[in-house]
């Protein structure tokens, strides 16, 4: 049985060069912010840093008896396999997130999502879920000496490097809006962390953050696509 | 104004030397428009004694002058307003625990016009007996109409304070943290429990209420390993602070101690530098922790002893005493009267006389108290009256002298001649009251210990310890050990046991060592020469007037519960909650009554400790961060053409958009017009989206939906309607397949999260063996309705695919680009014209609805908001469920029986809900339209209708309107509603009868208005 007929697979990623449209087209969920460009900004130059991450390619991976398979597919393309529970695995552009004990998702560049749900719907015959969530979500990175202090203010789940390790990802509570919250490098002196969040969500997480961490300099910026 | 050196000179009770002041660094304030100055390191009370303020606020019932009369949070009296400005004014401050800082605005919170002259005082010496206790509850019994007025008067008197009437310009937050061990309190069992923990490994949380840490050392004149006491604090708070596991909290108050060891702490971040925080800060901030373990090392507060006059300003707790002299160089009188019953109310006369004031006596009611204080006072020259009491102040806005007699051994009555001495001030112990509060905040009760006097904390299903002058210690060298056995045991019992072997910490030496002392006596109320109902007023509960003789007049009148005197007298309400009277009130009941203390028993402690402020409770969710505000991806493009907005759930959607001056009216009108005659374009992202992917996934529709799903075909999309398991239609909406195992359901805005869970419900509890899997897409794609005659014409300009009307049929789908970007076309109509959804991801949202307004100028393409939209599907009757429906009705009840399908093979959910008996009855609210006779009649929503507009009330009410607007294409008002047996009385007329006494008379009519065969939409 051909999962093609079954699953309506659509390449949602538009040819912007064929449609003589251009990258304007794309707007990030804080695209109305209109955050200066990444850019020359260091860690060092504030307390926090906040930057929205380019719009970037997300698939939602459901799976439970056909776990291992789909694992095994995932290596063999991006490298990496379904990250155990509460944790992530990272393969330069790619990166799996454990999401609940039969969900992950995969950020990849946007151009690749078509590719690889197909490539990975292909090695599996069986029941699995693959959807493109690439729309859904904004991606916040939140890096320096008070990043762990803006998450404390934010959510009451315990973020010490003891118990939010590097790579251990989480869903949780964030002011009054649910986040998967990522560690991405901590030690002591400071952190990184990846905040994934439901676009409809990103202003008012935004409108927070900034409150949260206007005592520490937070200082915003963009990562231009 | 005064000049510096004025200012300086009116200080004349602070000493020259010694003190935690900054004596370099004046600070100038105000007490009741009096410009005052104190020092760095001040608090406002010590600032206040200092200038010899006495009088500080005038007591709430009798009006009586009060000063200050501890250094603690447990202060009765010295409850300030304070504020500079409107907009920082708060009420409710202890000027023991407020630090003095520039420009600092202070006001006595009641009497009027000011506390040294205070109408109210005279109004209470004679009509004091107007509120004997009790009084609210007499009053309110009756006479019923006398309340009014005794209200007025009561509330007047009562104020403590009084709050901004403009929003507060400061910010406050929350911040959560967590610990292996919280330790309340950096005393010298909090400091030692905190080191010792860390030393394990463990990550410790210190708080402190107040500005530094110390705890009792902040006042003591013993050493500590050889170090003077707060050298010794120094030393471990550095070590503490070298320790990166460990946080330490001061001016950060534990008010709270709630279940599984949460704790909250309000911490008071720069109320101590100014009036306002300054900028970016926030003022106050409240700590949720969560801990492995708690260690309270909360200390204990001093118990004034009970005589008569006793409020009079210059009566104070021994203790505090000891607190001003030393740690703020002010000795607050010139002749001290010492009255106590054990060893620790000798203290205070040591460091008055080395103050070089004069102690007059020390009254001990001991008989034979032989202890090392009692030696040492009698070596310094101190004169010590054994076996008598103080029984009554003198003075009139000052202590001016005392009466003391002999009494007997238990303290009840005097055995001998009174004598007179004269004073400025009387200092009273009666033991030491632990502050068990927190320790009861869980459950757990207090228990008597007859040993040291006092409730200590009782047994607890918490994982938590006590040390120090909470649990019972008494000498420094017994706390500091206590505070070590805790810290360890703290620490053993979480996870960081083990994580770092050491040594065990030794407990350092206290100077004090363990001198004999002599046991206190047990003595609450110091008897008088006149029977307590008699001699002057004794008070118990200064912050609410309540007296000895008030209490034993509550128990004569049958009350015996603690709780119930505690009602009845007021004892230990307020913003103090009797820290310092409700032992002494306790022992009171217990000797009317003939019981023990331990069989009195205590009220309930209940969070908080200390009053709170609303903003620290509130932390930043407030204004726009109140509640998550959610926006589509063509938010932007809506707030430039100026929309208006409606909150739907948590999502703000374009409710109109008025051109130039048009009314919300005149809008809506336009947009519907334009919609019908041409083409309109509604933003439909917030719609719940959800992605349905399995081999199962059709038959689980089949289950949850009401309809049948087995025949759809890929590329056509189907109304679906919900029921929950009760036979209630809980959501609505078009769901699609996308292709044999893939479905794209919609749901209500609202309903969204709440279908998403229902699903994962059933599937993970009910139907597990079906393979299928959801996936929220909501926020995935963006969604625009073009709808109206035009809108094919409008999509054909952007699209690649064919449209027509014969190749894309109305409740069909197509995948296809729209303005070069991918989408998914859903053919299909909530207006009843015809109407194409187009979906896109959502970061091409902005860019193809802005295309769709290039290409739709030709036909004057016009968005239209949630208020037309409301409109024109009420229309074509189509239903809003939460609106036309009301968790109260059936498929059947609002006429939608063609969606249900009793012949499905399998069941679904809400099909034996549906079949009960009261379900099946005929004569239910049927959801019908209703057609008012005069067309321009507007029927209010939740109008009820009845059959009889004659019949005398109460009228027989047979439903109400659901849903009513002014259609503009159909030139009338339109309406909907719930009507008895509606469905069986088409043609029928019912009445309206308003507020206003109009009646409005409509006909029960088909809920379809617009266009009842269908041709609009499947053009």
């Amino acid at each position: 049985m051909s999962n093609d007929s079954m699953v309506a697979v659509m390449d949602q990623c538009a040819d912007l060069s064929a449609s003589g449209a251009d990258a304007g087209m794309l707007s990030s969920g804080l695209a109305h912010a209109q955050l200066p460009p990444a850019a020359g900004t260091s860690t060092t130059d504030s307390g926090v840093l906040l930057t929205e991450k380019a719009v970037t390619g997300l698939l939602m991976l459901r799976a439970t008896s056909n776990a291992d398979a789909l694992s095994t597919a995932l290596k063999s393309y991006c490298g990496i396999a379904l990250s155990s529970r509460l944790h992530s695995d990272t393969n330069g552009a790619y990166c799996v997130r454990w999401m609940s004990p039969d969900a992950w998702v995969l950020s990849c560049p946007l151009e690749e999502v078509f590719a690889i749900e197909g490539a990975l719907r292909d090695a599996i015959p069986g029941h699995i879920a693959i959807v493109n969530i690439s729309g859904g979500y904004t991606i916040l990175e939140l890096s320096g000496t008070h990043a762990r202090s803006v998450l404390m203010k934010s959510t009451g789940y315990d973020v010490h490097p003891d118990h939010l390790g590097q790579g251990k990802v989480v869903n949780t509570t964030f002011a009054k809006a649910q986040v998967t919250l990522r560690s991405v490098e901590v030690d002591e002196a400071q952190g990184r962390y990846e905040l994934l969040v439901r676009r409809s969500f990103t202003d008012y997480l935004w409108l927070w953050l900034q409150r949260a961490g206007a005592e520490y300099g937070l200082h915003a910026t963009s990562e231009p696509k | 104004m005064l000049s510096q050196s004025q200012l300086k000179i009116q200080q004349r009770n602070r000493l020259d030397n010694g003190g935690r002041i900054n004596r370099g660094k004046p600070i100038t304030f105000s007490f009741d428009g009096r410009p005052l100055m104190g020092f760095e390191g001040d608090t406002l009370a010590s600032a206040l004694l200092a200038n010899g303020v006495d009088v500080v606020g005038r007591s709430f019932k009798y009006g009586r002058p009060r000063g200050i009369m501890t250094a603690g949070v447990e202060e009765p009296n010295a409850v300030l307003q304070i504020g500079s400005t409107e907009a920082t004014q708060i009420p409710n401050i202890k000027a023991t625990e407020q630090m003095l800082y520039n420009g600092l605005v202070a006001k006595p919170v009641n009497g009027w016009p000011n506390v040294d002259f205070d109408v109210m005082g005279l109004l209470g010496r004679v009509g004091g007996d107007l509120m004997t206790p009790g009084f609210y509850y007499k009053t309110f019994m009756w006479p019923k109409s006398r309340w009014e007025t005794y209200e007025k008067f009561i509330r007047k008197a009562a104020g403590l304070g009084s709050s901004p009437a403009v929003p507060d310009v400061d910010r406050y937050d929350h911040m959560n943290r967590h610990a292996d061990v919280m330790v309340v309190g950096a005393g010298p069992a909090g400091l030692m429990a905190a080191l010792r923990a860390a030393k394990s490994g463990a990550r410790v949380l210190i708080a402190d209420e107040g500005s530094e840490f110390g705890g009792s050392l902040l006042f003591s004149k013993e050493t500590i390993d050889g170090k003077p006491a707060m050298q010794w604090v120094a030393d471990v708070v550095e070590q503490l602070g070298a320790n990166p596991q460990v946080t330490m909290l001061t001016r950060a108050t534990v008010n709270g101690y709630h279940d599984h060891n949460f704790l909250t702490i309000s911490e008071r971040r720069t109320d101590h530098l100014n009036d306002r925080a300054p900028s970016g800060q926030a003022r106050q901030r409240m700590h949720k922790v969560r801990a492995g373990s708690v260690v309270l090392a909360t200390g204990a507060h001093e118990r004034p002893l009970v005589f008569a006059n006793n409020d009079l300003p210059g009566c104070m707790v021994a203790s505090s005493i000891s607190h001003y002299i030393n740690r703020f160089a002010v000795v607050p009188g010139n002749k001290l009267v010492v009255v106590t019953s054990n060893d620790s109310g000798y203290q205070c006369a040591l460091d008055w006389a080395d103050a070089g004031r004069e102690v007059v006596a020390i009254i001990d009611t001991r008989a034979a108290p032989d202890g090392v204080a009692t030696e040492l006072a009698l070596e310094r020259g101190i004169k010590v009256m054994k076996g008598s009491a103080l029984i009554e102040a003198r003075g009139k806005k000052r202590v001016q002298g005392a009466i003391v007699a002999p009494i007997n051994t238990s303290a009840t009555f005097v055995t001998g001649d009174t004598q007179h001495l004269t004073c400025d001030t009387i200092a009273s112990s009666g033991g030491w009251s632990p502050a068990v509060h927190l320790s009861c905040h869980t459950g757990s009760r207090p228990v008597w210990s007859s040993e040291i006097l006092g409730f200590v904390p009782g047994t607890t299903t918490e994982q938590r310890w006590s040390a120090g002058a909470v649990s019972g210690q008494q000498s420094l060298s017994d706390v500091l050990a206590d505070g070590v056995k805790a810290g360890q045991d703290a620490a053993n019992a979480t996870h960081a046991s083990g994580k770092a072997d050491i040594d065990d910490l030794p407990v350092p030496i206290a100077s004090s060592g363990n001198q004999t002392h002599c046991d206190a006596m047990p003595v609450y109320l110091l008897p008088h020469t006149k029977p307590c109902s008699r001699s002057p007023k004794q008070f118990v509960d200064m912050q609410n007037d309540v007296t000895a003789a008030g209490i034993e007049m509550t128990t004569r009148e049958g009350f015996e519960s603690i709780e119930h005197v505690k009602r009845y007298t007021a004892l230990g309400f307020g913003t103090d909650q009797g820290k310092t009277g409700n032992i002494n009130g306790m022992a009171i009941v217990a000797n009317a009554l003939g019981k023990t203390i331990a069989q009195t028993g205590t009220t309930v402690f209940r969070p908080n400790y200390t009053p709170v402020s609303f903003g620290v409770v509130t932390g930043a969710h407030t204004g726009p961060l109140f509640d998550p505000q959610r926006f589509t991806p063509m938010h932007e493009w809506h707030l430039d053409r100026g929309a208006e907005f409606e909150n739907v759930g948590q999502w703000k959607r374009p409710w109109y958009y008025p051109v130039g001056d048009e009314t919300m009216d005149q809008a809506i009108v336009r947009e519907q017009l334009a919609m019908r005659q041409g083409v309109g374009v509604l933003d439909a992202s917030t719609l719940g989206k959800i992605d349905i992917q399995g081999k199962d996934a059709r038959e689980f529709l089949a289950r949850v939906y009401t309809n049948a799903w087995a025949k759809l075909k890929p590329g056509f999309c189907r109304y679906g309607l919900m029921c929950s398991d009760d036979g209630m239609v809980m959501d609505d909406g078009v769901t699609a397949c996308l292709a044999e195992n893939h479905f794209h359901m919609t749901t209500t805005t609202g309903g969204a999260a709440r279908v998403m869970s229902w699903l994962e419900i059933y599937h993970q509890t009910e139907w597990p063996e079906l393979e299928v899997f959801f996936n929220s897409v909501t926020d995935h794609w963006a969604t625009m309705a073009i709808a109206g005659p035009d809108a094919r014409k409008l999509l054909e300009k952007l699209t690649d695919a064919d449209v027509s009307a014969d190749s894309l049929k109305f409740m069909q789908c197509t995948e296809a680009t729209v303005a070069g970007i991918p989408a998914r076309i859903f053919r299909i109509s909530f207006t009843g014209d015809l109407s194409f959804e187009i979906n896109v991801a959502a970061h091409y949202g902005l860019a193809v609805w802005k295309a769709l307004f290039e290409a739709g100028e030709e036909f004057n393409l016009t968005p239209y908001g949630t208020e037309s939209m409301h409109v024109l599907r009420a229309e074509k009757g189509f239903i809003i469920v939460g609106q036309d429906t009301d968790g109260s009705v059936t498929p059947l009840d609002i006429n939608h029986g063609w969606a249900v399908v009793d012949s499905k093979p399998f069941s679904y959910l809400g099909k034996r809900g549906m079949k009960r008996n009261d379900f099946l009855r005929t004569d239910r609210k049927h959801l019908v339209g209703l057609r008012t006779v005069d067309s321009q009649a507007e029927l209010p929503e939740g109008a009820q209708a009845v059959r009889d507009p004659a019949e005398p009330i109460p009228m027989t009410m047979v439903g109400h309107v659901t849903s009513s607007y002014y259609s503009a294409f159909l030139k009338r008002r339109i309406a909907m509603g719930l009507i008895k047996d509606g469905l069986n009385r088409m043609g029928e007329t019912v009445f309206f009868p308003l507020r206003d006494g109009r009646v409005i008379e409509a006909e029960i009519c088909s809920t379809v208005f617009l266009d009842p065969d269908n041709q609009r939409q499947k053009v």
